[in-house]
């Protein structure tokens, strides 16, 4: 899915639709007098929402709309009784849709969108007029209903003024960037990129490692999809828990990995679109077979990283988290809303140790035939696992995975 | 007290630093579902909240520690009202696009 401007305009009139009671059924009259309301507070975040995207569609406002915005906020005005509440949930997201679709007009470097943008506004705001009046017309206030009838009549009065300009890609060129690669590409991508990062011990571990079981939850869960009695889902819900064990404040202070987010997050995109008969045979061998190089390589990163004392938690966390006894500075540092390092004897940290052990020792690697090169801590030779510099080895640790 | 206990009742706090930790913690709930699509979206969030980093959004040990009430969606929700608050004259060009993926996975997930 690629995210134009086009495209938030066009949500903002789908969700002014949803604001639309069903017909022909009219709620009773108080629930039509609420609805009415919501539609009035709503209407000031709708008229600022369409008067920043109008500025930054080029709109001088001079022009007749200027006038128009003033009329739309002394309608809304007048009919404020005092009631406090909610604007409709529905208006205001359109309102939200219609700014930023605004700010999106800016990112469009180049040529101005025209009188394109202009137009969708206008109609956008029109529409929304008419389903205000509609609302004031089913709450019987027939007086107000005129007026907002007459008021869309002025916008679409307005849309008429502008003078036509051939399109330009302001509105149509993507915010988000579209994907368009296939899955074994970006499986391999995903893989090729992770292991680089994973390969070679460090000294300063990627803050984005998080991704990894992330990632590899994801591909176990699609993968147990068609067939959820395999082992792919037992693996799903392994990698769950040790993404989960980092919650809540736990993180790795590192640098940024922007190859192993770019490949992820592609992975995720290819994903999203559907996954073909083809597509989770392709996860599925993924992830009985090389998924098992990263679950391990991963695993021994976690568990340096953790001995070293690299990751921090949010101080807050540790009294509740049941770590006893509670130092004088982690106490103080919980007080001030400071970050500490995290404690290896902390609770947290074994469940992170423990979650990801469990994970890279899931039952369905154990069988599976490895054709790409794994660590050497993590395959099954009796190698000395060498910590990175600096940091202690941890003989006889109950958290080691099992070779 | 209330706002001393809870960091998400407390006023002036930075817009941005809301919203990575909001975006953080629906990473979490859509993971903790254990669906399908609840994984799918935790990757969406975690790529949201890379584009937050990139904004160098302040890390709030109190309310990165704390997830607020709330479902997922609602925390989305409540993600991008914070970067709406944001002046318009402040957005720039990686928080234009870290809400427009926002937006694009509030979309996917429903809101």
């Amino acid at each position: 899915m690629a995210t134009s401007v086009d495209d938030l305009f066009t949500r903002a009139h789908s969700a002014i639709w949803e604001a639309w009671p069903p017909g022909p059924v009219v709620p009773d009259p108080e629930r039509a007098a609420d609805q009415w309301r919501e539609h009035l507070r709503a209407w000031p975040a709708l008229a600022s929402g369409a008067e920043h995207a109008l500025r930054c569609a080029g709109q001088p406002p001079a022009t007749p709309i200027g006038p128009l915005l003033t009329q739309i906020r002394r309608l809304a005005a007048a009919g404020d009784d005092g009631s406090t509440g909610p604007g409709s949930p529905h208006l205001i997201r359109a309102a939200r849709l219609l700014a930023v679709g605004g700010d999106g007009l800016l990112l469009a470097h180049g040529q101005p969108p025209g009188t394109e943008a202009t137009d969708k506004i206008l109609t956008i705001l029109g529409f929304a007029a008419t389903a205000t009046a509609r609302s004031a017309w089913t709450g019987a206030r027939t007086g107000d209903a005129e007026h907002w009838f007459r008021l869309a009549h002025s916008l679409h009065g307005a849309r008429q003024l502008l003078t036509p300009t051939p399109s330009t890609p302001a509105m149509t060129r993507p915010i988000v960037p579209p994907h368009e690669h296939s899955l074994a590409a970006d499986l391999h991508t995903f893989h090729q990129t992770a292991w680089a990062m994973l390969r070679e011990p460090t000294a300063v571990p990627t803050r984005h490692l998080l991704q990894i079981p992330h990632a590899l939850h994801m591909i176990h869960r699609l993968a147990a999809h068609p067939d959820p009695l395999d082992g792919h889902r037992d693996t799903a819900d392994a990698w769950c828990h040790a993404a989960l064990a980092w919650r809540d404040g736990v993180r790795i202070p590192g640098p940024a990995n922007p190859d192993l987010t770019t490949a992820a997050h592609a992975l995720a995109q290819t994903l999203t679109v559907g996954v073909t008969v083809r597509g989770a045979s392709l996860l599925r061998d993924y992830g009985t077979d090389r998924a098992r190089v990263l679950a391990a390589a991963y695993a021994d990163r976690v568990h340096e990283t953790v001995h070293a004392g690299l990751p921090v938690i949010a101080a807050k966390r540790l009294a509740p988290s049941g770590m006893r006894p509670l130092p004088l500075e982690v106490a103080d540092a919980a007080r001030a809303g400071r970050w500490v390092p995290l404690p290896l004897t902390s609770p947290p940290a074994q469940q992170i140790l423990d979650a990801t052990t469990a994970a890279a020792t899931s039952q369905i690697y154990q069988g599976s035939q490895v054709r790409s090169p794994v660590p050497a801590a993590a395959r099954g030779r009796d190698l000395p696992r060498r910590p990175p510099p600096g940091i202690p080895a941890t003989p006889g640790s109950h958290h080691a995975i099992p070779r | 007290m209330q706002s001393l206990l809870n960091p998400w009742a407390r006023a002036g706090q930075d817009h941005l630093a809301r919203a990575y930790a909001l975006v953080s913690h629906a990473v979490m709930m859509f993971a903790e579902a254990g669906t399908p699509d609840g994984s799918l979206l935790a990757m969406a969030c975690l790529h949201v909240q890379d584009q937050l980093e990139d904004c160098e959004s302040p890390l709030d040990a109190d309310l990165l520690s704390m997830p607020p009430t709330g479902t997922a969606l609602e925390l989305l929700r409540g993600a991008d009202d914070e970067l709406n608050a944001i002046p318009p004259d402040q957005r720039h060009h990686q928080l234009l696009s870290a809400r427009a993926s926002l937006l694009e996975t509030l979309t996917r997930a429903g809101g």
